[in-house]
């Protein structure tokens, strides 16, 4: 760790200390290997046997499987390959993936945020605009009171170093997990809910803080939607017994045509600053969350109600002028049915007690692994492109202008999006897009269904042999997907598969599974048909790129020590492909070629360098953005030199003279020389305590998203305790501790603009990548504008909320056997699957020794009232099964878990950490793979799967 | 000699992460060794030649029947008055210009004295290099001015490194905050100069006695009495010598017996 | 309990350490046979010197194969280090060092000591034998009286060894010096009367005495046992606890038949029996199992008290 980095200040958890052995590592592959159809074991192979024989096969799957025209449109889809990018994966690394992967049509194109955060997208994305945590860590430290919901200590144990300063300052910590964790072991109060049951918690809060007037009323009233006046054919599940208004069972699907709001005469929203209105989003929040009671939450999540209204004191304390209060979260609302809704009634919650865009506040949204922010922006998923633009639908965008009409907003910054996407694919086809052609929009490949290309819909694909090869870049879904025993089956099918990795992954050795206790699992490699390709990769410590952290912070990383052997970037491995692919298709007359033939893809490599590793800067320029000829002022005056970098996304154009990889990163790398992901200046003016000058955060080096609300209605800081950024008269522009996250010199009291990038929005519209400019209480998703609970697929209980036990619009994958759900009287158990400090994830510490040496082994946590029951010792082996399948591994009995009491019923209640695989450096580090017990089961916004809720049963000994 | 060097292990802050554990690992290139089940999280119920930084996590339940979990990452103490130098009967445990213990590998023996005679139970014994291992307090580092590895990887500064004085002020000043905020079981071990041991350089804050963490309460040098013990094997042995002597002297008896 | 940890010193040091002690005690009875006792007692001071060189001789070589790094034995005494690094008074003395607080580094000096003056005043004895000129008693007194003196010591120095460590039982068992000298002096002079008993009715006279001399050794021994469990009572509970593997628990049976039966009772009433009330007059074949008794019993006496430590 660098002692100068003001967030960590050099210091490491278990993982960073051990990352020396990632790259001294005798089980780390540094030559390619290959595995025949029906071989049973790997052979090495030259690197230019192996990417001449795999871009051969792309072609091959490509134009096998390339879809032109559908319904007289043009789709340029490629169904037959699947494409996994990964969190781990540095910004340029994925940008490249998305460009490349998007030009070949690629539609399954995933990587491990859908499966790991994708849900906060959408959900951040409704509620404040933007797809991202609101704040920076360091400022955690001046909160009053903190309340992680996420395991912050164990899997964020660096980052809790703030929060444990807040601690020592008197902060309070209230720590809430269904188990008791080295987080709950440092807070004041551990306030346990059964797994699931969010919603209700978060509800509860909500109810608490509007029943006893505890919320922030001014700010609520000047930056959110509370006043907004919604169409009095809006019912909540209040009234229409657990479904919102527009329901249609057959579809299982809404008909949102109410979830809007009122207008006036002139297209204004109808508003009532008082909040009376029974049409008002405030009194229709309030209506719709008064079921959740105290009673309520203690039926349904288990947490008594003497504690529950103990800790809504403490929480709600943390409001108003000159307190604030912040949430963290992960995966424990983003894994479920109900993901998206989960985290919208976290950020609901921050927003009645006004604690977005205030010091100490914001909701702290924990991201995975080094890059999934980064990973998410640049695109390597299935329903978006860089940037955020969504990825176009065959019906609702059959043309360019279809796109760009229902893609960009009328009013909010979002109205630029139209020159983001043209930028965009300037950058990715240059000269052959041009206005004419729409800049080339056939180009991209078209979804023929929303339902469709998700993690899970890639797995199932591929068992159903829609997919047939598969590229896995960085990522091990052998282990880490939900019902991964299904995933493994699916793998089989495939004609072939691309692995890039540090090590023999389970993946890439799906051929020669060992069942490691449920034997059972084996499989026998004659019978398996699939040509397999394993490439040596190269960790973050071997080579140029920038990752984006949890708080938005891009940081550029230079290579410290050459890739050993074969091993190199995947940065390298997709540009060799790509350059290889053109020369495969050069000459082709075909149209369903021109996007590979007019791809821009030069990175210039040394053209002596074997390993064909491509100038990492360059590809941040074109993230970052450039002059794609010379620009000109109204006098003629050049602005822009063609080549020229952007200062900014301020400067991006839409009328093709600008070329721009991914507006959100604007600004990175302003001129040529001058790369601020590398810039490492701790504070220069004093009192920055977030160091503005070391790195750069996205948007425009923001540091606290929203921070508008740091300021009353009239411009002036709430209290001088929690002052960041303010209007100054005199300079008539806002000045103070950040960026302003705000047209820098709108006054408070402005009207709404009437043109420019800021249509629509006002001097109190804070929000300003909404099209309303408000925080949003009310929120159309899929399933509802309001959080409403549903239980978890398998749940022990029916709902007691409503007649609607499970989210009405979410899916459950129908493949037979492979998918059957649990009910309660097989399988009473809660199960919820988590992490532990010292492993990582589906198993890189399992190939490093001194990770894999801190636990003896895969085990399960629980009571002492089920272990008696089911007659378990502590250390015990035990089995652990689900209708998806069954695993063996030890019992840990402990007092961290303790037994619910749900609507007056004991129920019992057990997690197991899911890290281990059937491979890794000491036995210690072997073991069955916990995901073979998830179901596929998606959230209806983004497909999430529900691995933190589920039934299981347990019974002693292997059986 | 210099100005005395501590660690000051504060567990009101430690998160478990054990990555001082691995930190340690890392730095003085110890190799992973085979984990134990130990019933909880912890890998080896205590240190070995190759975990010289060990957490321990105590799971109990507090007055108020909720679960406890007690985290501490514990140390060799680097004692003022150190058990295992005063025992080790070749001299290959010093006390370093930092007041810090430290063992030379090129003169250990083996003889496992040390062992026996630390009364928190830190060195021990490597059968593949036939000597014994403990913490050098990373003096590889902190003779060149770099503060040991553990201190500096701590993510919530539970291990702090710097001078004894410093530290044993800003260990008092945590207690009075921690007891202002009302945690009365807090209590600090080894700080006190005058205390047991003439103190202990890596000194504590702990949450709960000492014996729950498995540390005696009031450590005591095994050696100090020795030489009350010699007078009592002296005084033995002048019995015994003079029982011989009277034995001797005595005439008659047994001289005319004896014959068949 | 505090987590300690075991030095897991093997078999071997105890057997080392009983043999030291009864080669202590047999140097002792055999420098006051010389000083204090008649013309006929040379034969004690012969057998006994012999013996003591005899047993003290296998010591070195057991201690060294324990070592971790036998190649090292040498450190114990020599170490390039200034002597205030390196503990309490310690003294350095050209390459060599001492250290009055490592009850290790004294006894392997003790014992180096002890091996010296045993040679040479084994070697005075044989050359008079061999009936040489010069007269050697001065040199014999000299090396005896010193000899005598680390005979004490080496019979002692295992005990105090081991109550200067940490270990439960041991760290509390402050008299183990004491026992474990008396048992050297017991066993060393049981295995003189042991010896004489094969010998002719010329020695009788001389076996007599020795045997009043291991008497009083025995009754001291019983004295310092009790004393050890006096002391381990007075200790904390985790340490006191262990005295119950020897009285209850694992090492019962060795300590209550063994240590206590054979090692005292059962000596005690042969000798007080035939001694205080029959002058004397049983034949040296009670002798033979008297003596065997309290070899046996001190050794397992020893056995166990090195056992219940290491636990
Ligand atoms: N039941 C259950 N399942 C889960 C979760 C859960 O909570 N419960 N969590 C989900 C979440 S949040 C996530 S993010 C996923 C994580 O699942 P994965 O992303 O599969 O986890 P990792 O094992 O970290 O996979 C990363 C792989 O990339 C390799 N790697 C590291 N650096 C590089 C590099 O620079 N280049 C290349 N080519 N390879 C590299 C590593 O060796 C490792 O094999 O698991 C998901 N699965
Ligand atoms: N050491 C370590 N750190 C990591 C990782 C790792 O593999 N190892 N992975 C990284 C990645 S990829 C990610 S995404 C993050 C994940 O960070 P987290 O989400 O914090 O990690 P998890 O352990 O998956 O889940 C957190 C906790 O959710 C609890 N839980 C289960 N159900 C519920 C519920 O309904 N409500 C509440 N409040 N809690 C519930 C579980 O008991 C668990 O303790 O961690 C990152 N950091
Ligand atoms: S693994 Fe995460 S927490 Fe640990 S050192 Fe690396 S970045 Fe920091
Ligand atoms: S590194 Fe710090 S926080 Fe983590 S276990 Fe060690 S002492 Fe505790
Ligand atoms: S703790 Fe033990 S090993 Fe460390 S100095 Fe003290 S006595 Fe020696
Ligand atoms: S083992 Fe080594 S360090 Fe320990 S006492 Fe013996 S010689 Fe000294
Ligand atoms: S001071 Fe150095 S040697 Fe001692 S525990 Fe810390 S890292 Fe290990
Ligand atoms: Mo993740």
């Amino acid at each position: 760790g660098d002692p100068d980095c003001p967030h960590t200040e050099g210091a490491l958890c278990p993982k960073g200390s051990s990352t020396f052995q990632l790259s001294i590592n005798e089980t780390r592959i540094t030559k390619p290997l290959y595995r025949a159809p029906g071989s049973d074991k790997w052979e090495e192979k030259p690197l230019d046997w192996m990417m001449d024989r795999i871009a051969r096969l792309v072609k091959k799957t490509r134009d096998a499987t390339f879809v032109e025209q559908e319904k007289e449109i043009t789709v340029n889809r490629c169904d037959g390959l699947a494409l996994m990018g990964s969190s781990v994966l540095d910004n340029e690394e994925n940008y490249l993936i998305a460009k490349l992967g998007r030009a070949m049509g690629v539609v399954y194109l995933e990587n491990s945020a859908r499966i790991c955060h994708s849900a906060t997208v959408p959900a951040l994305g409704v509620t404040f605009g933007r797809g991202a945590m609101t704040t920076n860590l360091i400022d955690v430290e001046k909160a009053d009171v903190i309340m992680p919901t996420s395991n912050w200590a164990e899997c964020h144990p660096v980052s809790y170093k703030w929060v444990m300063k807040a601690k020592e300052r008197g902060a309070k910590i209230i720590h809430v997990d269904p188990r008791f964790t080295r987080t709950s072991a440092t807070a004041d109060i551990w306030a346990p809910i059964r797994s699931g049951t969010n919603i209700v918690y978060f509800g509860g809060l909500i109810n608490y803080a509007i029943q006893r007037k505890k919320y922030f009323h001014d700010y609520v009233v000047a930056f959110t939607n509370a006043p907004f006046l919604i169409d009095p054919n809006f019912k909540t599940p209040t009234d229409l017994g657990g479904l919102f208004t527009g329901y249609e069972p057959a579809k299982r699907n809404y008909d949102k045509a109410s979830w809007r709001y009122q207008l006036d005469a002139d297209g204004n929203t109808k508003r009532d600053p008082t909040l009376q209105d029974p049409n008002c989003v405030f009194q229709l929040l309030k209506r719709h969350y008064s079921r959740y009671t105290p009673e309520m939450v203690e039926r349904v999540c288990g947490l008594p109600k003497a504690k529950f209204l103990k800790v809504a004191d403490i929480y709600c304390s943390a409001s108003g002028p000159d307190k604030t209060g912040t949430i963290s979260y992960a995966l424990q609302l983003n894994q479920s049915s109900n993901g998206v809704q989960q985290i919208r009634s976290l950020c609901m919650l921050q927003l009645i007690l006004g604690n977005i865009g205030r010091p100490g506040g914001g909701v702290v949204a924990l991201r995975g692994h080094s890059n999934v922010q980064g990973a998410t922006d640049m695109g390597t998923l299935y329903h978006m492109l860089p940037g955020y633009p969504g990825m176009p639908l065959r019906d609702a965008h059959p043309t360019f202008k279809d796109f760009i009409d229902k893609e960009t907003p009328k009013t909010g910054y979002w109205t630029t999006k139209t020159a983001h996407i043209i930028s965009q694919l300037k950058a990715w086809f240059g000269d052959a897009a041009t206005k004419e052609n729409n800049w080339a929009y056939d180009y991209i490949p078209k979804r023929a269904s929303a339902d469709d290309y998700s993690h899970q819909h890639m797995l199932v694909a591929m068992l159903k042999g829609k997919v047939k090869g598969f590229i896995c870049i960085g990522q091990n879904p052998a282990v880490d997907s939900p019902n991964a025993g299904m995933g493994r089956l699916g793998f089989a099918k495939l004609d072939w598969m691309v692995v890039q990795d540090l090590f023999e992954i389970e993946t890439a050795a799906f051929w020669r599974e060992k069942g490691v206790h449920a034997k059972d699992r084996s499989v026998d490699p004659k019978t398996i048909k699939t040509e397999v390709f394993l490439l040596p990769g190269a960790p973050a410590a071997e080579k140029d790129g920038s990752i984006t952290n949890t708080m938005r912070l891009i940081q550029w990383h230079s290579k410290a020590v050459e890739p050993p052997g074969d091993a190199r970037s995947d940065a390298a491995f997709f540009y060799d492909l790509g350059l290889r692919l053109k020369k495969l298709y050069a000459g082709s007359k075909a149209k369903k070629d021109r996007p590979i033939l007019d791809l821009v893809w030069d990175y210039q490599h040394d053209p002596k360098d074997r390993k064909v590793e491509p100038k990492m800067e360059l590809v941040l320029k074109e993230v970052n953005g450039y002059a794609t000829r010379d620009i000109l002022d109204k006098e003629g005056k050049v602005v822009f030199k063609k080549g020229q970098h952007l200062p900014g996304f301020a400067a991006i154009k839409d009328d093709g003279s600008t070329a721009c990889g991914n507006w959100i990163y604007s600004g990175v790398y302003p001129e040529e020389g001058k790369n601020l992901a590398a810039r490492r200046d701790k504070a220069t003016t004093p009192g920055d305590y977030m160091n503005h000058n070391w790195a750069f955060a996205w948007p425009a080096n923001r540091r606290i998203l929203y921070n508008r609300c740091s300021a009353d209605a009239s411009g002036k800081p709430w209290s001088e305790k929690k002052k960041l950024i303010w209007w100054d008269a005199e300079q008539k522009k806002w000045v103070g501790g950040d960026v302003p996250d705000f047209k820098a010199d709108l006054a408070p009291d402005a009207p709404k603009l009437k043109e420019g990038p800021f249509r629509g929005l006002g001097g109190l519209d804070a929000f300003i990548m909404r099209p309303d400019g408000k925080g949003a209480l009310f929120g159309p998703m899929a399933d509802g504008p309001f959080p409403e609970h549903y239980e978890p697929f398998e749940s022990p209980t029916h709902n007691l909320l409503s007649k609607v036990n499970n989210n009405p619009v979410a899916k459950v994958w129908d493949i037979g056997d492979l998918n059957k759900l649990g009910k309660p009287d097989q399988y009473p158990i809660v199960l919820t699957t988590y992490r532990l400090t010292e492993h990582h994830a589906a198993g890189m510490s399992r190939h490093v020794p001194w990770l894999s040496a801190m636990f003896s082994g895969h085990f399960a946590e629980i009571s002492h009232e089920l272990a008696a029951e089911r007659g378990i010792a502590n250390g015990d082996m035990i089995t652990v099964s689900t209708p998806r399948g069954k695993i063996h591994l030890r019992a840990m009995v402990t007092e961290r878990f303790q037994t619910f009491i749900i609507n007056g019923k004991k129920v019992h209640h057990m997690g197991i950490p899911w890290h281990w695989g059937w491979l890794g450096v000491m036995p210690a580090a072997i073991g069955d793979v916990t995901n073979d017990l998830v179901a596929s089961i998606g959230d209806p916004t983004t497909y999430i799967q529900e691995s933190k809720a589920l039934l299981c049963d347990v019974k002693k000994g292997e059986v | 000699m210099a100005r005395t060097l501590a660690m000051f292990t504060d567990t009101s802050v430690c998160i478990g992460c054990r990555a001082c554990e691995v930190a340690c690992k890392q730095w003085n290139q110890l190799p992973a060794e085979t984990p134990v089940w130990t019933g909880g999280y912890q890998a080896q119920s205590h240190f070995t030649d190759k975990t010289w930084r060990h957490v321990k996590f105590i799971e109990k339940k507090d007055e108020r029947n909720e679960p406890k979990w007690l985290l501490m990452s514990d140390v060799c103490k680097h004692c003022n008055n150190a058990g295992c130098l005063e025992a080790c009967p070749t001299g290959a445990i010093y006390r370093t210009p930092f007041g810090t213990v430290d063992i030379s590998q090129d003169i250990c023996n083996g003889c496992r004295y040390c062992v026996s005679a630390c009364p928190f139970g830190v060195v021990a014994f490597n059968h593949g290099t036939g000597r014994v291992n403990k913490c050098t307090f990373c003096v590889d580092r902190t003779s060149e001015g770099m503060q040991t590895a553990c201190a500096k990887t701590c993510p919530t500064k539970s291990i702090e490194f710097g001078y004894r004085d410093e530290l044993a002020a800003k260990a008092k000043k945590r207690l009075a905050a921690l007891r202002a905020q009302g945690v009365k079981e807090a209590n600090l071990y080894g700080e006190d100069e005058n205390g047991p041991l003439g103190g202990l350089n890596a000194f504590f804050l702990l949450m709960d006695k000492p014996e729950v963490y498995g540390l005696p309460a009031e450590p005591r040098l095994p050696q100090k009495p020795i030489f009350k013990d010699a007078a009592l094997s002296a005084g033995t042995a002048i019995l015994a010598g003079l029982g011989a002597i009277v034995a001797f002297r005595q005439r008659g008896g047994g001289d005319d017996g004896g014959e068949e | 309990m505090p987590n300690l940890q075991s030095p897991h010193w093997p078999l071997l040091i105890d057997i080392y350490f009983f043999l030291v002690g009864l080669a202590g005690g047999a140097f002792m009875a055999a420098g006051v046979a010389d000083i204090f006792g008649s013309r006929k007692d040379r034969v004690v001071t012969k057998v006994g010197t012999y013996l003591a060189l005899l047993a003290m001789l296998p010591g070195p070589l057991f201690l060294i194969i324990d070592l971790g790094m036998p190649s090292r034995f040498l450190h114990m005494l020599m170490v390039p280090k200034a002597a205030t690094t390196i503990g309490m008074s310690a003294i350095n003395i050209g390459p060599f060092h001492i250290k009055p607080y490592s009850a290790m580094n004294m006894g392997a000096w003790a014992l180096l000591g002890f091996g010296v003056c045993a040679f040479i005043v084994a070697l005075t004895l044989y050359l008079e034998d061999k009936g040489g000129t010069i007269n050697l008693g001065p040199v014999r007194g000299a090396f005896g009286a010193i000899g005598v003196a680390l005979a004490f010591f080496v019979a002692a120095y295992p005990g105090q060894l081991l109550s200067t460590t940490a270990q439960p039982f041991w760290t509390n068992a402050r008299p183990l010096g004491a026992l474990f000298l008396a048992i050297g002096a017991s066993t060393g002079m049981a295995t003189i009367a042991l010896i004489l008993s094969l010998r002719g009715p010329e020695v009788s006279g001389s076996l007599a005495k020795v045997r009043r001399a291991y008497t009083i050794a025995v009754v001291l021994q019983a004295l310092a046992l009790i004393a050890v469990f006096m002391a381990v009572a007075r200790g904390p509970a985790w340490s006191a606890s262990r005295a119950g593997l020897l009285t209850s628990g694992s090492y019962s049976l060795a300590f209550w038949v063994g240590a206590v039966g054979i090692g005292l009772l059962a000596p005690l009433i042969l000798e007080v029996r035939d001694g205080f009330f029959q002058g004397y007059r049983q034949g040296r074949g009670m002798v033979a199992v008297a003596s065997l008794l309290i070899l046996v019993g001190g050794f397992l006496t020893k056995y166990v008290m090195f056992a219940v430590g290491q636990g």
